[in-house]
């Protein structure tokens, strides 16, 4: 079985590379708003305080 | 606000810290530690083991890519049951639906990739990336997360709507990637190949399905336990690749890389023994090693035995080459030399032979034009054989190919007293797309068998059109053949019993040239037979150009 590396265009390595750039631009987009900014909503029982569920 | 939720929960909820960030005290079973590391590290190991055997080649880099992301999602995953941070929880929940999604498409590739022998093409990468598109975008938002839930102590963020598109996006993964393997496996017509694609997309599909369920499941129930199970798709498919690597020598591992695998894989199933303390993990956790212990002894064994065979296949394919290029420059020589030594003598180049001498030239040229036919048909199935023949494919006529052959074969039917029919409509082109010379020699194969093998009665030579197909066919009311015939026929050397006894000038190769060459033109060809002296139908299905 002949396994090795196929080529692939050059307009398809730059779609892979744009992808790569996005998903590592969402990803520290994500990193920003969370640990840095600690920027989400946090919802609350109506006692404001836990309850403890059954497992 | 943090600082607020995070005494709240460890005064409250008993939350613990997780200074090493996967554990705590806040990871209350077993199954979650035993789910996320037992199959992300032999997924890894097995991963590495391939990528370092062959680092060029693009399977296994896409299998190493493949359980690298499953790894970090186990990770990431696995920092959710252990952290006790509101912010590490919503970060690491948020990420998770990147390499959730990115799991289905290096599976995807990896399939693709697997079937074909080429990387998918453009159109299928930017269709991928239109799916992913709003993935990407809309992570960081609260389509992703809406937030995090303190209404109790189960340390959970609230999914918002990106994770059910995130599930949809997976699911059509799912049956594109069942789409091209059907698609493959039908295409495909050798036995051993459509095993190896089956157990392959079996694999790869019971992994993804069960990963999609588990988080579905956890996603709708809010039981994120149930969701573990699924975790143990990857292992149950490293298994088949496992199997793929012994059987079909899949990723070219050796003997030594299967030795190393199985001894860690059972070391590390030793060791989760020791991990943390429940008796039904423990039991699972036993039952696993006694089945590695098992398994892998069969499994190094087999794969020794095969790596035997194959040295063993190596040296005498080599030896059968070096024969064939002696036969090819020296037998094939002497005998065409022979031969036209014979020719001049009959041709009167060396004056007029007396009649006894005469006769026995007629034999020796005879003799020898059989023998330089024989060592002839041993070649070229050697060569189409290892693929040394080189077709030139063009579109030709195959009902002016079959008239010219049958009008050549006319006078050998007269002389052995038998009836030709000839059912070739004049009227109607039958264009092929195909190697002319090949092809041709295919249709002679069948119609001299024929001849060859029918003492009386008749040849029938047949060809009409089947929807977008050319149907060729040669009748006799010959010899016949046996189940035992048909199940050596198109082999090499293949011979029917009796016709080895009525004519032992055959090599038993001319069928499987022929049904080498119409295979190659994406032809059939099939034999069908009363039985032993009722004649025998074959007959060639070959698709017309388009």
């Amino acid at each position: 079985m002949n396994l090795q590396v196929s080529m692939i265009s050059k307009t398809h390595k730059l779609v892979i590379l744009l992808f790569l750039v996005l998903l590592g631009v969402s990803i520290f987009m994500t990193y920003k708003r969370y640990m840095v900014d600690k920027d989400f909503e946090v919802f609350y029982s109506d006692t404001g305080i836990p309850e403890i569920l059954e497992e | 606000m943090l600082e607020n939720i995070q005494s709240i929960g460890a005064s409250i909820c008993e939350w613990t810290p997780a200074p090493y960030f996967f554990f705590s005290g806040n990871v209350f079973a077993n199954l979650i530690y035993y789910s996320h590391l037992f199959p992300a590290l032999i997924a890894l190991l097995l991963a590495v083991f391939v990528l370092l055997n062959n680092p060029k080649g693009q399977l296994n880099r896409m299998l190493f890519l493949l359980t690298l992301v499953f790894t970090l999602w186990s990770l990431s995953d696995l920092i959710l049951w252990a952290m006790d941070r509101a912010d590490y929880i919503m970060f690491f929940w948020s990420i998770l639906i990147h390499f959730d999604v990115l799991i289905y498409v290096i599976s995807y590739y990896f399939v693709y990739f697997f079937l074909f022998k080429s990387f998918a093409p453009l159109k299928h990468t930017l269709g991928m990336f239109a799916l992913l598109l709003p993935i990407l975008f809309l992570a960081p938002s609260s389509f992703n997360l809406i937030g995090f839930d303190f209404s109790n102590c189960e340390r959970e963020a609230i999914e918002g709507v990106l994770w059910h598109y995130a599930y949809l996006v997976e699911i059509l993964i799912v049956i594109a990637t069942a789409f091209i393997s059907i698609k493959a496996f039908r295409d495909s017509d050798d036995k051993a190949r459509r095993k190896s694609i089956t157990l392959m997309v079996v694999g790869i599909v019971f992994f993804l399905l069960s990963f999609s369920l588990g988080n579905l499941i956890g996603s709708f129930s809010f039981d994120w336990t149930i969701s573990q199970y699924g975790l143990f798709g990857m292992p149950i498919f490293m298994g088949f690749l496992a199997y793929l690597i012994v059987n079909y020598n899949l990723f070219n591992v050796r003997v030594l890389s299967t030795q190393i695998f199985v001894v860690t894989l059972w070391l590390l199933t030793v060791a989760l023994l020791f991990l943390r303390t429940v008796d039904v993990i423990r039991v699972v956790v036993f039952i696993n090693i006694v089945l590695f212990s098992v398994l892998g002894y069969f499994l190094v064994r087999s794969v020794k035995e095969v790596e035997r065979q194959r040295v063993a296949l190596e040296k005498a394919n080599a030896q059968q080459q070096s024969l064939m290029r002696f036969i090819n420059h020296q037998v094939k020589g002497f005998l065409t030399r022979t031969r036209t030594i014979f020719d001049s003598l009959k041709n009167g180049d060396f004056g007029k032979l007396e009649p006894e001498v005469g006769n026995l030239v007629n034999v020796g040229f005879d003799t020898s034009t059989q023998a330089v036919q024989m060592v002839k048909s041993i070649l070229d199935a050697a060569n189409l054989h290892d693929g040394a023949v080189k077709y030139t494919m063009i579109d030709f006529d195959l009902r002016a190919l079959v008239s010219d052959i049958t009008t050549q074969l006319k006078s050998v039917v007269d002389d052995k007293g038998l009836e030709f029919e000839i059912n070739v409509d004049p009227r109607q082109e039958m264009i092929i797309h195909g190697d002319l010379t090949q092809f041709a020699q295919a249709v002679r194969n069948l119609i001299e068998n024929s001849i060859q093998y029918t003492e009386k009665g008749k040849v029938t030579v047949n060809l009409a059109k089947q929807n977008d197909f050319a149907v060729f066919s040669v009748s006799d009311t010959g010899l016949g053949l046996t189940e035992k015939d048909k199940s050596v026929l198109f082999s090499q050397g293949g011979r029917g019993e009796e016709a080895a006894h009525r004519n032992v000038n055959s090599t038993g190769y001319g069928l499987y040239i022929t049904h080498k060459i119409v295979t190659d033109h994406g032809g059939q060809i099939s034999a069908t037979s009363p039985g032993r002296d009722q004649g025998s139908t074959f007959t060639i299905t070959i698709p017309l150009a388009k």
